[in-house]
């Protein structure tokens, strides 16, 4: 059975739903650059570039990058079950996205495919981490967080997964009606999913890696230009930054006393 | 509503920093923690030289970015204000760390004592300690707050440059300082550009802007930049 959008709404309606996603995603994430900025932590990164260099900047990032992020060290430290169920909801949104890309590149008709195509292989496992690590979230979650943003983040990461196996299983049993509405209700919480990005515990997957990538890269400035010798010495990373920002901050203000 | 916060009278800070060891008995802190401290600045050349004293801490500020980057929501704010760290639901990603614009926010990632062995008294505030490693930082003493007492800084300032109080409420001693001691004088904020609006403001030394602005009108005047 082929699933196509555009056989159940029409076009100008999916285009609109596609336009205003996009627009409240570009407002969201304007509105956390624009805090970021006013903290400071763009500055930090441009002081940190301007010492260190174009080379050693860009392998301190990939460095990063990749232990951070790609084998997500340091990231959760208390708790070995957390840091698992963190990871697997990670990796699982990465591989549901790597597989949704494959399909729009290599496969642009929408016809069934087999469950031993590469897409669907990793779709699956994809789904099925997220799953898992969804199910920890929830059940654990009012230990961790009273936030409601961070529920709505979670509940809907877990909704994707699961609408997306019922969609799967429902092409597979043939009834279209069913096919449907549960393709509908995981497009819709895919959509609210990355609107809601900027403004829940989604956006920390880009902040919290640039938050740690400044302090480091200021790090390895201050070693650079000879500020520090020893990085262990250094436990205060961009506190002498800040601190040398106040004292100037309040000595401009004195000069500027009339 | 309640915004308890802190006025530091720069005019009187002399750098001694019993502050910062107060703070360091009072919460017990490891070796390179602390919540409160002194940062001393030295301008101009003699004999117009001037020196600084500006003491820091958590600013607890009413627009906090270190709660709005937590990725555990660890960070919460009290109804009177207070910034906290829940230890328990901090998983130390340490984004709080880089986003205080203050350097107010303390990751030590190995429990340090001052000595070869522990002291009972850092082995008393090990214990106290529900988790480590975690994001640290100052809570006002709200142990102290609670019972009706000041902050550890403030009791322990000789020259009483620290004045703990609420800023809403008219009749505390934070605003009848402003109104009997120094009504000339405005308070201000450290790095407003960073939007935060912090709870500890500070007037300024009117020593130190003199010597500042002769700085200033000695560089205009040809004298020879400082």
């Amino acid at each position: 059975m082929s699933l196509r959008l555009t056989d159940f709404y029409p076009v100008w309606f999916i285009d609109l739903a596609a336009a205003v996603t996009l627009a409240i995603i570009a407002a969201g994430v304007a509105y956390r650059v624009r805090e970021l900025r006013r903290i400071g932590v763009f500055t930090l990164l441009a002081e940190a570039a301007r010492r260190l260099g174009p080379t050693a900047l860009a392998s301190t990032i990939l460095s990063e990058l990749f232990s951070r992020v790609v084998m997500s060290r340091d990231v959760i430290t208390d708790s070995k079950w957390r840091w698992s169920a963190h990871y697997s909801q990670f990796a699982g949104f990465i591989l549901c996205a790597i597989a949704t890309t494959l399909v729009y590149i290599y496969y642009p008709t929408a016809e069934p495919r087999q469950f031993t195509d590469i897409p669907k292989i990793i779709g699956n496992i994809g789904g099925i981490l997220l799953v898992v690590g969804g199910l920890y979230f929830l059940l654990r979650l009012s230990k961790w967080s009273r936030r409601p943003v961070d529920t709505v983040f979670t509940a809907l990461l877990f909704t994707v997964a699961v609408t997306g196996f019922g969609t799967q299983i429902s092409r597979v049993s043939g009834d279209p009606s069913v096919t449907f509405w549960i393709y509908t209700a995981h497009l819709v919480s895919v959509a609210a999913l990355l609107a809601s990005a900027p403004f829940t515990r989604f956006f920390h997957v880009v902040q919290t890696p640039l938050m740690r990538l400044s302090e480091r890269l200021y790090v390895l400035a201050s070693v650079k230009s000879g500020a520090v010798t020893v990085l262990k010495q250094y436990p205060g990373g961009t506190r002498s930054f800040k601190e040398e920002m106040m004292v100037e901050n309040l000595l401009e203000k004195y000069r500027g006393y009339s | 509503m309640t915004r308890l916060g802190m006025l530091i009278d720069l005019a009187y800070c002399i750098g001694c920093n019993a502050c910062t060891v107060a703070c360091k008995q009072e919460q017990g802190t490891p070796p390179g923690v602390m919540y409160a401290r002194v940062l001393v600045r030295e301008f101009g050349k003699y004999p117009r030289a001037g020196k600084i004293f500006l003491p820091i801490l958590c600013m607890h500020c009413e627009n906090p970015p270190c709660m709005k980057v937590c990725p555990s929501g660890a960070i919460n704010r009290t109804e009177d204000g207070i910034v906290l760290i829940n230890e328990e639901i901090c998983s130390g990603a340490q984004a709080c760390v880089t986003a205080c614009p203050y350097g107010a926010i303390f990751y030590p990632d190995t429990l340090q004592t001052y000595f070869d062995t522990p002291t009972p008294f850092e082995e008393y505030h090990m214990m106290r300690r529900r988790k480590f490693p975690t994001a640290m930082k100052c809570n006002l003493c709200i142990h102290r707050v609670r019972d009706g007492k000041d902050p550890a800084c403030v009791v322990t300032c000789p020259t009483d440059c620290r004045i703990f109080g609420d800023w809403d409420d008219p009749d505390s001693r934070i605003n009848k300082y402003l109104r009997e001691r120094r009504p000339e004088a405005r308070p201000f904020p450290l790095r407003p550009e960073a939007g935060t609006r912090p709870k500890v403001m500070y007037l300024p030394d009117t020593y130190a802007v003199k010597r500042a602005r002769e700085e200033v009108e000695l560089a205009a005047d040809g004298g020879g930049a400082v």
